[in-house]
């Protein structure tokens, strides 16, 4: 099965074979000979060439896989070569724009911007107390704020739009 | 006393049943709706319902708890941290109902609850403080002129409470008046109590507490200190014992100003005295920490005294069992705190479910928590995962085993700052011991803190993963006859 790994604006092939209870892995002109368990859900024991890896893999949304080896975590995009065209045709990402959500329940307790607001990544948007902690939600990138749906202190579910925004300069 | 009613929860709640276990005495636990299923429950003795998930429903609701304590039985409560710990109300309500509370006096809590009366009566005793106010600013103003007095840079702090609420470090004139307007409502927010004072700012402090055993015959010894200079916005994540900067006689000076401190509001049982280190080795009393730390197992593991268990003994009416002349430093300690948050993303918690988990153990390791697969890291409470804990022979040596239980530990189904802890733990300037408060700010700015750089291994992993979800979603096309079968998915306990 044949895969693309989207990275830095570059299409990295990477391939799957079965072969003999195990994988070829076939990544960078390089063939490794993967032995892959699924010890539980999402925590794979992979022997790579000899070598041992643990690894814990989750998707949260289809084509990204957050990878974690002992030393960190890793985003990784991987797409079928469909997917790829598709996507290229604009039809896969129907663009939440860049949306802050809230990602837990919990209470506003600032917000920081207005309607019509440019604001640039990393910029505060909303202050979000939960877990007797106050969180700081911010722009993931360049834009300006198209609505405010947030009120200081009322309280919010998680997964809720909190603040609406469109990118500019063709960002997001 | 026979049975003791546990006011907790979580990793502290476990850690004090063991306490009871092996004195042999029968422990009653407490629980919210969300925690029926919690392993301080199912460890415990007994256990009784008290309220809905929230904190102040439940672990905070007196009553409930009083009740509790009456139906079975109980003779005695231990607060464990946080939640009613430094509760001087509810320390004084369980005496008027007959019960002892496993801490200090109602008194002592108070005088040292409120951080500027904590200041003054310490002045009094002859203990070095911070220099600044010894009571709260009437307003911005008087901020000013106090700031003028002592020198900036300066630190507004809120006198109602801790944990890093309230508190503005101020560099310039220009920026108090700001400065002071923030540090009080989030001090409102905080404690419903807007009282801020001022201390001149230390640069580059060291955190160093001293632990000290109290008995009400009026023995009080110090136990050692802990280094907890690595903080992030005033949260401890990595404390050790002893600190690598104290030597036998600062030790000895600095037990000596905790003792007197202790005696000074009538101490009993076991505290925390922090104070500041500057540069010169200056230390000088911040404050005092009415209860069992978070961080206490570093001492247990350095000196080998159990210190739950001595604070049972202590509110039973025992007498101190260890003259001071009998403590011992052996060795060194370190703890990771394991929290439910992801670093990557502002150190955002992630409550959630576990689905998996594998925690470190083998020599010189400890681990103190409640987590279990299957169970829940809840979004209504504080977000730790477990306390990771390692002695050495030396300070080295529990580093190693501590780079070594945190890659052994392993998590499926939410994001911890295990990665971020493994980070610290290995840094040079953490393992030459170069520690100060501004540890972590440090580093989070040097190592543009990130994912690392792409890895062979975690495409193919990726690759592997998307190929087998793919294929467990086609019911028939999947079973290939090449292909691996379904036999081949060991599921373990990892």
């Amino acid at each position: 099965m044949r895969y693309v790994i989207l990275r830095d604006g570059e299409q990295v092939p990477v391939e799957v074979l079965e072969r003999e209870g195990g994988y070829l892995v076939k990544l960078g002109g390089v063939t490794h000979a993967v032995d892959s368990r699924e010890v539980v859900p999402g925590l794979l024991s992979l022997l790579v060439n000899g070598k041992s890896w643990e690894v814990t893999v989750y998707s949260p949304e289809p084509h990204f896989y957050h990878v974690h080896l002992w030393d960190g975590m890793r985003r990784v995009e991987l797409l079928s070569p469909i997917d790829v065209v598709m996507r290229n045709q604009g039809g896969t990402t129907a663009g939440r724009g860049l949306h802050v959500r809230s990602p837990m329940p919990g209470k506003v307790v600032r917000v920081l911007v207005a309607p019509g607001q440019r604001v640039s990544r990393g910029d505060g948007l909303v202050v979000v107390e939960a877990m007797k902690m106050q969180n700081e939600l911010q722009a993931q990138g360049d834009g300006i704020v198209r609505e405010v749906r947030a009120r200081e202190g009322e309280n919010v579910e998680g997964g809720v739009d909190l603040v609406l925004m469109d990118p500019v300069d063709g960002d997001g | 006393m026979k049975k003791v009613l546990i006011a907790n929860r979580g990793e502290i709640a476990v850690r004090i049943i063991r306490a009871l276990r092996d004195m042999e005495m029968s422990a009653v636990a407490v629980y919210s709706e969300a925690d029926r299923t919690a392993r301080h429950v199912r460890l415990a003795d007994e256990a009784y319902c008290i309220g809905p998930p929230p904190s102040s429903q439940s672990y905070l609701n007196m009553d409930a708890i009083l009740d509790v304590a009456k139906r079975s039985g109980a003779e005695a409560i231990h607060p464990g941290y946080g939640f009613l710990s430094e509760n001087a109300e509810f320390a004084s309500r369980c005496a008027e109902a007959g019960l002892v509370f496993i801490g200090p006096p109602p008194a002592a809590i108070r005088a040292m609850g409120e951080k500027t009366q904590a200041r003054r009566i310490m002045a009094k005793a002859g203990v070095p403080v911070v220099p600044g106010t010894l009571e709260p600013l009437r307003d911005a103003e008087e901020a000013a002129a106090e700031a003028e007095k002592v020198g900036y840079p300066v630190m507004l702090k809120a006198a109602a409470g801790g944990g890093g609420k309230g508190m503005r470090l101020v560099h310039e004139a220009k920026e108090l008046r700001a400065a002071f307007r923030d540090a009080s409502s989030e001090a409102v927010q905080s404690f419903g109590d807007g009282s801020v004072y001022l201390e001149k700012a230390i640069l580059k402090p060291r955190h160093i507490e001293m632990q000290i055993l109290a008995d009400a015959h009026g023995n009080v010894i110090y136990m050692g200190e802990r280094e907890c200079s690595i903080q992030r916005r005033h949260q401890k994540i990595v404390e050790e014992a002893p600190s690598p900067m104290v030597g036998p006689q600062m030790r000895a000076a600095m037990g000596e100003i905790a003792v007197k401190a202790a005696r000074a509001v009538g101490y009993v049982n076991a505290g925390t005295i922090e104070f500041l280190v500057d540069e010169r080795s200056q230390f000088y009393f911040m404050e005092m920490n009415t209860r069992l730390q978070v961080e206490h197992a570093v001492t247990e593991m350095v000196t080998g005294i159990d210190l739950a268990r001595a604070q049972i003994r202590i509110a039973a009416g025992e007498k101190l069992r260890l003259r001071q002349e009998e403590l011992s430093i052996r060795g060194s300690a370190i703890e990771c705190r394991i929290y439910a948050e992801d670093p990557e993303n502002h150190f955002l918690p992630c409550p959630g479910k576990i689905e998996a988990v594998r925690l470190p153990e083998g020599p010189g390791v400890r681990v103190d928590s409640s987590v279990f697969t299957q169970g829940e890291v809840s979004l209504y409470y504080d977000p730790m995962v477990a306390k990771v804990v390692t002695w050495g022979r030396d300070r080295v040596m529990a580093a190693r085993s501590m780079i070594r239980a945190l890659q052994e530990f392993q998590i499926v189904g939410i994001r911890t700052n295990r990665n971020f802890l493994l980070q610290i733990v290995s840094h040079p300037e953490f393992l030459e011991g170069h520690l100060d408060t501004g540890f972590i700010p440090r580093i989070l700015g040097e190592r543009e803190f990130r994912s690392p750089g792409p890895h062979p291994v975690a495409d193919i992993a990726a690759a592997i993963f998307a190929y087998e979800s793919a294929r467990r979603q086609q019911p028939c096309a999947g079973a290939a006859a090449t292909g691996p079968s379904a036999w081949r998915r060991a599921v373990g306990r990892g």
